[in-house]
């Protein structure tokens, strides 16, 4: 007698052949699968390609924003050590001094204080000193010439060619300075630059002991040079001299930081995305192995084992999860040609639209794994089914809770989730919510579905009619897909409608007006008695006082009787001792602001003479202090102690460009304290701001200008951008919510055939089964749909409040339309779906179903 | 990202307060509340300054020049009680702003230190001689009895010789003019020199107030 | 005469709404190889059941299957399965195809799965001889009834079993058709030396084999020689 050869070994040839016939009858069913990921891919694919683009300008860019390899500066004159040190790095060496000092345009003998800075070498290594004329940047070094800040020119209506004096000696401007490396807006703003040759340094007569001179070194290295090694090891001398260096490294980081907000952002879009597509892969798989049990029993009848079943459907899955991420990836790099060509103006550097390699192969890499992992769940249990399936259909169910493969595959699942979440959030505490809060919704979907399988078997009543009835019924029969349909088209709600409020309270946050009532131009240090002078000279220009506020300095002696000295011996009293040595800037006035709103306590705008003077106070400072309404402060009004108590407590909106105080005075108290005046006004153009500027400095030179115009107007237009691209990428994510909607629906389709050929044989009507069919989805849907709102209101007031930290409301009546939508939506391709059995022969399809 | 968009609008609110003398550091003005009743027995000598009276950034403010003259005087046993009027950023504008505030208390001597911040910022030499000698006028007027100390003040070389001498002159020219005693350069001694002063370079540590007081302290012994 | 198939004391019970229910009670017969043999019964009786179990498709209770002196009871699903691959043929009642291979892929699952050579011809071979050797490359819904049975014996037939297990293999067919399958059935099972057990309600069929095996209400009741050779 033969023996039986039990370890057949494992035909990999032949498991990928059989995977692949078995494919070729379902293909427009793996389809809406591979559809349900492309997008999500798509989307995720598009936003780290945008990503990774934006980092390799910002290296690329880094350089020119520093304008060498390596840059060392400090305050003091070096020392023969430093001196060594500093003429031994580099290849290429330039160094620079600059300083604070007043010039005067000799033309019409305006002096103003600029930062000068003498350099001598061939710095920027990276960029230019963009200038006009464009040679200037590098011709003035040639000799007695000087480039000088475009503010600057235009406020003396200076030209080229024009001299300066700068100490004893005397510059032609050879041009004038748009943008030096390492310049931002503020700086220059309030010290314009002014660039001379540093040979001409000593002749200016600036330079003697007792100057205020950074002394700054730029170097460029001609090969490769590790600079983070060459730190390590001179930082500890430029440490003791008291220098500070300044990397292309260190640069890319602060500047990357910014973007890494903005990027991490997209990234839960599009993780979001990948999510539902997550969601439609578990559901459509799920159907798809039912449907396969048949197939599976024969297979294992002729001697095909668990194992290789289950291999051929995951190779199967794989294949189609592999070209839906190539597909997804393929898109991804289309889209993502568009994001830069949305944003490139409002960064401030080029961004390239390239493809990114490290992106799509992320892509398909992930849509890979998405589609395995959440296709397993499913997978494992083809090993279940029993070859007893050919001789009689059982009904027992092949998903047996005991099997300790599922639950690796749950766990897998969530440990995907968790990691992946925190690669997008970058914490483990952010993931961790995350995953859990994703887990929730889950089971409050599973538990709606159980509860309504349970309670629509109780709750159908013989009285109602037929249709009724059956619609009903079909929600708790067997092979019914309550729970399936209930969790995908819930959490799809649920993802869709969170991404919706979170996007429209974002939008809300981030949009800001540059209407004539925004301030753009800010004047301080306005003493009390040129306060009405600069307000009527304001207006004489045409522009509006927009608000004019005094400013007193004070401090805090004593919060309800305890003095610095008491809150740091007793640290049970909870106030803070920064309390006692903050330099307050308050305010007084008699009423509020449109900006605050008080939370406890009332307002009380007039101070009654020789009582204690009741005050507001911010909500955050209260808790600093830790006082509440009633409590008493002992305030030190530069030298005059003043008696005051909590009167109420003000919510201040801090987003807008206005002046506010952490403590507010009421009128009738500090009219006569020293102080000075801060206006706030809006001017529509540089031009505008310029001559402002100029006229202001001459009539009264004490007061500061900021123009804050050109920050705003960036800020505005950068708030429309991204709010374009927040709804640029949920829509994407909703797009994908749709498809998984869709698919979900569609692919019960082939549950709900048979049923309903059978009750055409039977002799129900078209308009009978059509109602069956609608009443069972409008049910799913709508039901759904209202967990899902339900869910997603609950976790975007949760976004809202601990990760954007906004105030939350929900527009009900977008919130509605997505409700009407949805069920609208699952009623209508569950009725497209049993379109195709009505308006054929029953025969017809019970012969192409066996 | 919010919160950095946040922070970039506060930019306005943040300039505000740093430039109008640094907000964080314990930065005081110590004029002692209790004064007023003590001036029936003791005469007053009220300090008004910017950070160098204030003592900005020493971590106790108690280390500002003023209250260590407070020292010298208590050790020569003379009745006087120093007030510190000193403000952080204050600019000789702000300070005509601001005496009255401090004028409500009476006093016996008074010592002008203002024009730094002026002179880096760059103000025109006739402002500031304007503004110090409105701040002058207003105690003539209020305390005519009162003895008057100016403490002059330079500004670092780079600013340009004009301005250096110009900023120089006005000190002497004004103690001249009102007859008040002159310290002709208040960081004498101090100024430039690495040790004596903060990181920042322009205020000096407690060592360096020390000095300071001293030299006000020359000036003073014969005024009181 | 060697014995291909030895049934002892067969137990088979299943759990339903919490109560046992008995559907095979101690079930005793053995079979020889080469032989036909055809077990009847009402439907309910447990016919199904025992073929599922001699088959090695589901495990019994109690008892003893033995297959080719291979003890089944002692092997788990995967090494039955390998078992089934090598010596078991199945004819089912609605033909069981894979509905997404061809008929020629459909014939040729068994032999790929035991890596043999000359697969495809081996398969047409078969196909020819159930009088299809045109219709290889057609999917099962393409085909009428008697022709998927037809596929479905080529496949029985392809690794050469031992044994093949014939569920109401005429059940879903017409008379006209029902003749010509059993007729190949017959003449396929004897050139090939196959043991054959037939499960069927249909008398006039179990009367063409060599032994009937009645069951009822779980029970062996009859097992009788028909006298054929």
């Amino acid at each position: 007698m033969e023996t039986v050869n039990y370890n057949r070994k494992i035909n990999f040839g032949w498991l990928f052949r059989m995977a692949i016939r078995d494919s070729r009858r379902n293909r427009s069913r793996l389809l809406l699968f591979i559809s349900s990921i492309v997008f999500g891919i798509g989307a995720l694919v598009a936003i780290y390609s945008f990503r990774y683009n934006i980092q390799n300008d910002i290296n690329d860019q880094a350089a020119e924003l520093i304008g060498a390899d390596l840059t060392i500066s400090g305050n003091k004159t070096p020392d023969a050590k430093l001196k060594a040190l500093t003429n031994s790095l580099g290849d290429q060496r330039s160094q620079e001094r600059s300083f604070a000092s007043m010039i005067l345009f000799v033309k019409n003998k305006g002096t103003r204080l600029v930062q000068v800075r003498a350099l001598e070498g061939g710095f920027p290594y990276y960029g230019t000193l963009e200038t006009v004329p464009l040679q200037a940047g590098s011709a003035f070094k040639k000799g007695k010439y000087a480039l000088v800040d475009k503010t600057l020119m235009m406020q003396f209506n200076a030209k080229v060619n024009d001299s300066i004096k700068v100490g004893n000696t005397t510059f032609i401007i050879a041009g004038l300075l748009n943008k030096a490396p390492g310049q931002t807006g503020i700086s220059s703003g309030i010290a314009p630059v002014v660039y001379i040759p540093l040979k001409y340094l000593e002749q200016t007569g600036l330079a003697k002991i007792g100057s205020r001179i950074t002394y700054s070194y730029f170097y460029k290295y001609n090969r490769k040079q590790n600079i983070a090694k060459l730190i390590k090891k001179i930082d500890p001398q430029l440490d003791k001299a008291g220098f500070n260096y300044d990397t292309i490294e260190t640069r890319k980081e602060n500047t990357g930081r910014s973007f890494a907000d903005l990027s991490r952002f997209l990234s839960l879009v599009g993780f979001i995305a990948l999510l539902l597509g997550c969601v439609g892969v578990a559901s459509a798989i799920n159907i798809y192995i039912r449907e396969k049990i048949q197939s599976i029993a024969i297979m294992r009848c002729m001697g095909v084992k668990a194992s290789e079943a289950f291999l051929i459907y995951l190779i199967q899955i794989t294949g189609i999860g592999l070209i839906g991420s190539v597909a997804g990836a393929l898109l991804g790099t289309v889209i993502q040609q568009l994001l830069p060509l949305v944003l490139k103006d409002f960064l401030p550097i080029t961004i390239s639209a390239g493809i990114s390699w490290l992106a799509v192969w992320q892509g398909i890499l992930l849509g890979l794994i998405i589609s395995v992992l959440f296709a397993l769940s499913p997978l494992v249990s083809i090993r279940n089914i029993s070859p007893l399936n050919t001789l009689r259909l059982s009904v027992d169910d092949i998903t047996t809770i005991k099997d300790p493969l599922r639950w690796l595959v749950y766990s897998l699942v969530l440990l995907f989730i968790t990691s992946f979440s925190y690669l997008q959030l970058g914490s483990w505490m952010g993931a961790a919510v995350f995953t859990v809060g994703i887990a929730i919704a889950f089971l409050i979907l599973t538990a709606t579905a159980w509860l309504l399988i349970r309670f629509t078997r109780l709750l159908i009543m013989s009285s109602w009619s037929y249709i009724w009835r059956q619609g009903f019924a079909n929600l708790y029969r067997p092979n019914n897909q309550t729970i399936i349909l209930t969790v995908s088209i819930g959490l799809s709600t649920a993802f869709i409608c969170t991404l919706f409020l979170i996007q429209q309270l974002l939008i809300g946050q981030v949009t800001l007006s540059t209407g004539e009532n925004q301030s753009n131009m800010i004047l301080f240090d306005i003493q009390t008695s040129q306060k009405k002078a600069v307000a009527d000279l304001t207006r004489k220009q045409g522009l509006r006082v927009l608000s004019q506020v005094p400013i007193i300095t004070m401090r805090i002696d004593k919060v309800n009787g305890k003095t610095a000295a008491d809150v740091k011996k007793d640290t049970t009293l909870r106030i803070s001792p920064r309390v006692f040595t903050y330099e307050y800037r308050v305010t007084y006035r008699d009423s509020l602001t449109s900006s605050e709103k008080i939370i406890s306590g009332s307002w009380i705008g007039k101070a009654e003479p020789g009582k204690e003077i009741p005050v507001s106070a911010e909500e955050r400072f209260a808790e600093r202090a830790n006082v509440k309404v009633g409590d008493k402060l002992l305030l030190n009004v530069q030298g005059i102690m003043m008696p005051a108590y909590v009167s109420s407590i003000r919510k201040v909106n801090w987003n807008k460009i206005s002046t506010n105080f952490q403590i507010v005075f009421p009128t009738g108290v500090l009219e006569d304290a020293p102080q000075f005046n801060v206006l706030l006004t809006h001017v529509p153009s540089n031009t505008v701001s310029a001559k402002f500027q100029q006229v202001v400095v001459q009539q009264f030179p004490n007061v500061s200008i900021i123009d804050l115009g050109l920050i705003l107007n960036v800020l505005d237009e950068l708030f429309n951008k991204i709010g374009y691209v927040i709804k640029f990428m949920s829509g994407f994510s909703i797009i994908t919510g749709i498809i998984v909607l869709i698919s979900s629906v569609r692919i019960s389709k082939y549950q709900r055939i048979q049923e309903s050929v059978l009750l055409r044989t039977l002799g129900a009507s078209r308009k009978q089964i059509f109602a069956i069919t609608a009443l069972e989805y409008l049910f799913l849907g709508a039901l759904s749909a209202l967990t899902g709102i339900v869910i997603a209101i609950g976790s975007s007031w949760l976004l809202a409040k601990y990760n954007f930290d906004m105030p939350y409301n929900v527009n009900l009546l977008p919130v509605g339309i997505i409700f009407i939508v949805i069920t609208l939506l699952t009623v209508i391709i569950g009725l497209l779906n049993s379109r195709g059995i009505l308006n054929k022969p029953p025969l017809e399809i019970l012969r192409s179903n066996t | 990202m919010l919160r950095k968009l946040k922070a970039l609008l506060l930019i306005p609110v943040i300039v505000i307060a740093s430039c109008n003398g640094g907000s964080k550091a314990p930065v005081s003005d110590t004029s002692k509340p209790e004064t007023p009743v003590a001036a029936s027995t003791t005469k007053t000598i009220l300090f008004f300054g910017d950070s160098l009276t204030a003592g900005y950034g020493l971590d106790d403010p108690a280390d500002a020049f003023p209250n260590q003259v407070q020292h010298k005087i208590d050790s020569a046993k003379l009745p006087y009680t120093i007030i510190n009027g000193g403000l952080s950023g204050e600019t000789s504008a702000g300070g005509k702003g601001r005496i009255d505030w401090l004028l409500k208390q009476p006093i016996d001597v008074f010592v002008l230190e203002l024009g730094a911040n002026d002179g880096l910022r760059g103000i025109p030499i006739k402002e500031t001689t304007q503004n110090l000698q409105a701040i002058i006028d207003r105690i003539k007027a209020k305390y005519p009895n009162a003895k008057l100390v100016m403490l002059g003040m330079q500004v670092p070389p780079n600013m340009g010789a004009d301005y250096v001498n110009g900023f120089k002159n006005i000190f002497p020219e004004l103690a001249t003019k009102n007859k008040m005693a002159l310290v002709p350069f208040l960081l004498q001694g101090v100024g430039g020199v690495r040790s004596l002063n903060q990181a920042d370079g322009i205020h000096p540590t407690a060592q360096g107030a020390k000095i300071l007081a001293n030299n006000v302290w020359d000036v003073m012994k014969g005024v009181l | 005469m060697e014995t291909i198939l030895n049934i002892q004391n067969l137990n088979k019970t299943y759990k339903s709404a919490g109560r046992v229910l008995t559907v095979l009670d101690d079930i005793n017969f053995s079979i020889s190889t080469g032989s036909t043999n055809a077990i009847v019964g009402p439907s309910g009786s447990g016919k199904t059941t025992l073929l599922g179990l001699c088959a090695g498709l589901d495990s019994a209770n109690a008892g003893i299957v033995e297959l080719n002196g291979i003890s089944l009871g002692n092997l788990s699903e995967d090494k039955r399965a390998q078992v089934r691959n090598q010596y078991v043929g199945f004819i089912f009642q609605n033909f069981q195809l894979l509905p997404t291979l061809t008929a020629l892929e459909n014939v040729m699952v068994p032999l790929e799965l035991r890596g043999e050579k000359n697969i495809k011809a081996r398969s047409q071979d078969l196909l020819d001889k159930v009088g299809l050797a045109d219709r290889g490359h057609h999917y099962p819904a393409q085909l009428s009834g008697g022709e998927q049975q037809r596929v479905s014996l080529a496949r029985a037939f392809s690794n050469s079993p031992k044994i093949l297990f014939a569920d109401e293999p005429t059940g879903n067919l017409d008379a006209e058709t029902s003749e010509k399958v059993v007729k190949l059935i017959f003449d396929l099972n004897r050139e090939a030396g196959t043991t054959l057990v037939l499960v069927t309600h249909d008398l006039e069929l179990a009367a063409k084999t060599h032994r009937i095996i009645r069951i009822k209400g779980g029970k062996l009741v009859a097992d009788d020689k028909t006298g054929n050779e």
